[in-house]
């Protein structure tokens, strides 16, 4: 009875000793991993610190080139660009009148709450007939090309998605050469050759 | 005694028993291994009651611990639209520690191929020093010469992250951001603001981390800037003169949308930003504005009521006043009405007005309006005005018209902006603020009457008056042109001029000032041999004007008969428009495409 009992104390004994080692190499496996992990989280810390110094590197190059210091030159030698003359500034509800027709938008492409508030902008301009008396002063072909200037100044004119129906009141013959001139630059890609 | 007679007997035997308990341990084995059980079961029970209460009951939370950081982050400076106008750089710094150093000459020789403008001689002494731990090879080098200097591989060479200030708008706003050196101190402008007056408010940018921090935010736009520097730049190579300033405010908040004075400085190069001639005419000089400051004059006889717009004084005689003679320029000779005596710019009558007033409150009324005293911004360069050392009848009469008393001409455009706006006297800014700060600094000066009137003169001005150049068509500007004499080796010259012109615009709703100010402008054969402000600094000033308010928008208002006439003049100073993009499409569009 005694000796079967101290029997059984060895086996575990045994067991234990067992257990010890697997345990120990279970343990070493788990540092080896977390150790490899950090050095992955290092290498990546390190990466990570790199592109955000790149970034701001490039962030800072971009802020240089759009120095308006730098742009006028460009813009006035490589665009042929220049002030916009006073008679080509007007409000943005003006421009709109101005604007040429374009092709009925597809069904359900434009908002209706959009449409309606352009419309509404477009009827009052018309309403009041304001400096319109300049730039019919000028020579056609200029009054036709100039408005465009003007309305880039005042932004989202050009970028906003006039709809069909606001340039109902808008001079037909002015508008039209305007109208395609901007399809002729739309369509081979912003103007180029 | 019976006491200590009873412990007396008791010690005895308490020896004897635990005299037998030892026996008892050393006799029987397995009593004494459950006693050594008890004992270790014991200790670790109180060492693993201990740490399951600091674990798990004992969950005080750990008081946050203050950083006091050496350096706050220093936050990039952008302009009012967001373009970024400071910012800081990661750069690497190059450094050696000479005790690791194999070979100095070879070293050497392979950083000259990376960084040519080496000092190699003071170098070679002091990489040859081995008891030298550290030396300074290159500061803040671009990325491409670091990694050519890693690709090297020198022992005992080494690279430190830095961060350098750099500048990306350059020369464009280099007064307004000054520049720091070579260690991040503010010397100039803004720049110092942060570090000086400022610091608290940089603090307030800084996030919780203490690493990021967020744009200071400033009252320039870029564009509007651009538009005056290349304007004042193209009037000061026209007219040569020695130097040109400007700018421009709203004048409902006292913001700084533009400030220029040229010549300016790269804020890269600090030994060309430290030349005498580029400081920062603005703020940092003072002028005599001459006949700028007589608007300030009819307001003040306009609000005290000794002059009414109707009213007329008698111009026919130079103002004799003790052994001095006050002159016009212009003279009319004959009795001129108030808004006359304003078009014409007429000494006599200006000076008889502010003699009007009296000598107190003349004075008293240049204080009000802060023309006394040294005006302070966020810019740490200021001057204090000139003033005359006496306040007598003579100095009255000559202040009366800008004479023999010169203010910062910011300050001269703070007053002007306080006339048109309704009264308000603003402390103008150069960071971003919205109206009600400003109404909450504001300070009325005038009636909201006498500034109705005042913005009358000065439209008036550019109708018929000395102005009538500024032009720009359908803007409806309005302001007072000056023309001072400088003094050239402590006498007036008649040859030298200062040449100012402040204004506003749209005159019935004014919402932006400009400044321009020429020194010493040449007179041309188109400008008829003359140099006064009329024939350089208003022109200037229409062109600006013109270029600067679709920026700002203010659309033009072309349908009445001034505007056309304005348009005419326009044509006829200025020529017609040259070319655009949508004619240069229409071109290629008509030759066949």
């Amino acid at each position: 009875m005694k000796q079967g009992f101290m029997r059984f104390l060895g086996g575990v004994n045994v067991l234990l000793a067992f257990a010890l080692v697997g345990g120990a190499f279970w343990l070493y496996g788990r540092e080896h991993e977390t150790r490899q992990v950090e050095r992955q989280i290092q290498t990546l810390q390190r990466a990570t610190a790199l592109e955000e110094e790149t970034i701001r590197r490039l962030e800072i190059e971009w802020q240089r080139l759009r120095n308006p210091l730098r742009l006028e030159p460009l813009a006035r030698l490589k665009l042929n660009l220049m002030p916009p003359d006073p008679l080509v500034v007007m409000p943005r509800a003006q421009a709109l009148v101005m604007l040429p027709l374009r092709p009925p938008p597809v069904e359900g492409e434009v908002g209706g709450a959009d449409a309606d508030v352009l419309a509404d902008m477009a009827a009052q301009a018309a309403q009041e007939p304001a400096a319109a008396a300049g730039a019919e002063r000028m020579e056609p072909a200029e009054s036709a090309a100039m408005p465009g200037v003007g309305a880039a100044t005042d932004e989202a004119v050009a970028g906003s998605d006039p709809p069909a129906s606001a340039p109902a009141a808008r001079p037909a013959a002015a508008g039209d050469a305007l109208g395609n001139l901007i399809n002729g630059i739309m369509q081979d890609g912003g103007g180029q050759p | 005694m019976t006491q200590q007679a009873s412990t007396g007997t008791a010690q005895p035997a308490r020896h004897a028993e635990s005299g037998g308990g030892s026996r008892f341990l050393v006799r029987e084995p397995r009593a004494r291994v459950k006693f050594i059980m008890g004992v270790f079961i014991a200790a670790y029970a109180v060492v693993g009651l201990k740490a399951s209460w600091l674990m798990l009951l004992n969950d005080k939370p750990q008081r946050k611990v203050v950083v006091h950081k050496q350096q706050l982050p220093r936050p990039d400076v952008v302009d009012r639209n967001g373009l970024m106008l400071a910012a800081d750089e990661p750069r690497a710094s190059i450094f050696a520690e000479p005790f690791r150093m194999v070979d100095v000459d070879a070293a050497l020789m392979a950083l000259m191929s990376a960084l040519p403008d080496l000092d190699v001689a003071k170098l070679r002494k002091r990489l040859s020093n081995k008891r030298r731990k550290f030396v300074w090879i290159a500061r803040k080098v671009p990325p491409e010469v670091e990694s050519r200097i890693m690709a090297l591989g020198i022992p005992g060479i080494r690279i430190m992250k830095e961060k350098k200030r750099v500048y990306p708008a350059g020369r464009l706003v280099a007064h307004v951001v000054g520049f720091t050196d070579i260690d991040k101190r503010g010397i100039a402008g803004m720049e110092q603001f942060l570090d000086n007056r400022g610091k608290l408010f940089m603090a307030s940018l800084a996030n919780e981390s203490g690493k990021e921090a967020r744009p200071v935010e400033l009252a320039l736009d870029a564009r509007v800037q651009q538009a005056l520097r290349a304007e004042l730049a193209a009037a000061k190579e026209k007219f040569k003169a020695i130097a040109a300033g400007g700018l421009v405010m709203d004048v409902r908040t006292g913001e700084i949308l533009a400030l220029v004075s040229l010549p300016d400085f790269d804020p890269a190069d600090r030994r060309e930003a430290l030349k005498k001639d580029r400081l920062n005419r603005m703020t940092a000089g003072v002028y005599e504005l001459g006949s700028v400051i007589k608007a300030v004059t009819f307001a003040m006889a306009l609000e005290e009521g000794t002059a009414t717009l109707e009213k007329k004084y008698d111009a026919r005689f130079p103002l004799q006043i003790g052994r001095r003679k006050i002159r016009d320029y212009h003279a009319q000779k004959r009795w001129l009405s108030v808004p006359e005596i304003f078009i014409h710019s007429s000494n006599i009558g200006t000076a008889k007005m502010a003699l009007e007033v009296g000598l107190q409150k003349h004075w008293q009324f240049l204080q009000r309006v802060g023309l006394t005293e040294r005006l302070r911004t966020e810019l740490p360069e200021s001057a204090k005005p000139l003033l005359p050392r006496r306040w007598s009848t003579i100095a009255s009469a000559t202040a009366s018209f800008g004479h023999g008393f010169a203010v910062q001409p910011l300050q001269g455009a703070q007053v002007i902006a306080a006339l048109v706006n309704g009264g308000w006297l603003i402390p103008p800014t150069f960071l971003k603020r919205d109206e009600q700060t400003a109404m909450a600094l504001a300070k009325k000066v005038i009636s909201e009457e006498t500034s109705h009137k005042m913005r009358y003169l000065f439209r008036l001005n550019a109708v018929d008056g000395t102005a009538k150049r500024a032009a720009a068509p359908g803007y409806r500007v309005g302001g007072k042109t000056g023309t001072a004499e400088k003094v050239i080796n402590g006498r007036y010259s008649k040859d030298n001029r200062l040449t100012s012109f402040i204004g506003a615009f749209p005159m019935d709703d004014p919402k932006y000032l400009i400044l321009v100010m020429l020194d010493d402008p040449r007179p041309l054969p188109e400008t008829h041999g003359f140099a006064t402000s009329g024939w350089n600094a208003v022109p200037t000033a229409g062109r600006v004007v013109a270029r600067i308010a679709p920026l700002l928008g203010v659309a033009p208002k072309l349908d009445t008969e001034q505007a056309q006439k304005e348009l005419k003049l326009w044509r006829r100073l200025h020529g017609k428009p040259q070319g655009s993009v949508p004619q240069v499409a229409q071109r290629q569009a008509r030759a066949g495409r």
